[in-house]
């Protein structure tokens, strides 16, 4: 049974799986890190049996029924909560990142604020896609490690992608599943590169329905504040990760954007993304 | 809230200075507490020994444009600090 390594921020995750899905597992991981070497920490198991699909670690069933897409979805959640739950040697933050000529831009925020709608129009507007969902930042680096997956776009949000991509049109390159759509991201820019990028700029997404828009510089101690909130392993770092949010929020110049649709991100918000 | 009063800071929040303003975080607790620029000058003046209106005065002398204020906002900030555990009155 053929096996597939994914790598990010020192962690590793091996998924065994029927060849009968290897096109499943290209398409989820093919920007994602692997490295062939690495002793996995967690092994993810993918059987199955007539048109049943099982997902298992060790004795315990993720996933059983017949939905690949289903499957994709409960892959993607396991394999990035297992190669953040134990890390301690850096900032794992929830964040969509961007690059553009070694230039990061990282978009922290809890779900259902806008990171996939903002990184997907970003990468249609010639920035490279690095992640929707997680960035590793290490010990005093400022370089992003970012955890590469394909888009997720929720389901309920799907609209939104209408003035800057039409999904339907590639409906057979995505995988739709009851909660969330995958895009490849070379379908919303072909020229996307994963590249080595080092943050330049902050921009905290606050999507609200009907909200106008708004771009608001963030004073050093507010970003640093609002950075905190993102941090999903804490717990694992020396002081909660504190010093290592505030020396990241001193370096880098920080916004929060607060916008209904991406036909609001004009002028204004342009002019301080990278060239 | 009296004049007499001493403010006695937290000694358990990591203080991060970043331009003109603070942020604190208590470890155990997991709280961030944002302070701006004037609840930062509020929070320097308090150092266990002086009385919440020794605190009013050297701002009124410091900022006399806004000693009408003052007194309102050095409270306000002081109550702030006292929800979050970061001064004890």
């Amino acid at each position: 049974m053929p096996t597939h390594v994914v790598s990010f921020a020192g962690q590793s995750l091996a998924i065994k799986y029927p060849s009968s899905i290897a096109a499943l597992i290209e398409f989820l991981y093919q920007d994602a890190n692997a490295d062939p070497a690495a002793i996995p920490n967690v092994t993810l198991n993918i059987d199955t049996d007539g048109d049943q699909l099982s997902l298992q670690q060790g004795t315990q069933t993720l996933y059983r029924g017949s939905d690949e897409s289903e499957l994709a979805t409960t892959l993607i959640q396991q394999t990035i909560y297992h190669l953040i739950d134990k890390n301690k040697d850096g900032m794992a933050l929830h964040a969509a990142a961007m690059s553009k000529n070694g230039k990061g831009i990282i978009l922290p925020g809890a779900s259902g604020r806008g990171k996939t709608t903002l990184s997907t129009w970003l990468a249609t507007k010639g920035y490279n896609y690095l992640t929707d969902e997680y960035v590793f930042i290490g010990e005093n680096t400022n370089i992003i490690q970012a955890f590469s997956r394909p888009p997720n776009v929720k389901v309920k949000g799907i609209d939104a992608l209408d003035s800057y991509f039409d999904i339907n049109a590639h409906e057979d390159q995505t995988i739709r599943s009851s909660q969330v759509a995958m895009i490849p991201p070379r379908l919303l820019n072909p020229n996307s590169k994963k590249e080595e990028a080092v943050v330049s700029l902050i921009v905290f997404p606050n999507y609200k329905e009907g909200a106008e828009y708004e771009l608001e510089k963030l004073s050093k101690a507010r970003a640093g504040l609002t950075l905190m909130e993102c941090l999903v392993n804490a717990r694992n770092l020396n002081g909660h990760g504190f010093s290592e949010a505030t020396r990241l929020v001193r370096d880098t110049p920080a916004y929060l954007l607060t916008y209904s649709s991406v036909n609001q991100l004009s002028g204004q918000f342009q002019e301080i993304l990278p060239r | 809230m009296p004049a007499k009063d001493v403010p006695i800071p937290s000694t358990e929040f990591t203080l991060e200075e970043l331009d003109n303003e603070l942020l604190l975080y208590h470890p155990t607790k997991t709280t961030a507490v944002y302070m701006s620029e004037t609840a930062s000058l509020v929070w320097r003046l308090c150092d266990g020994k002086r009385t919440v209106g020794e605190i009013v005065d050297q701002l009124k002398e410091a900022y006399p444009e806004a000693s009408d204020q003052l007194e309102n906002d050095v409270e306000e900030t002081l109550k702030t600090f006292a929800e979050h555990g970061a001064v004890k009155i």
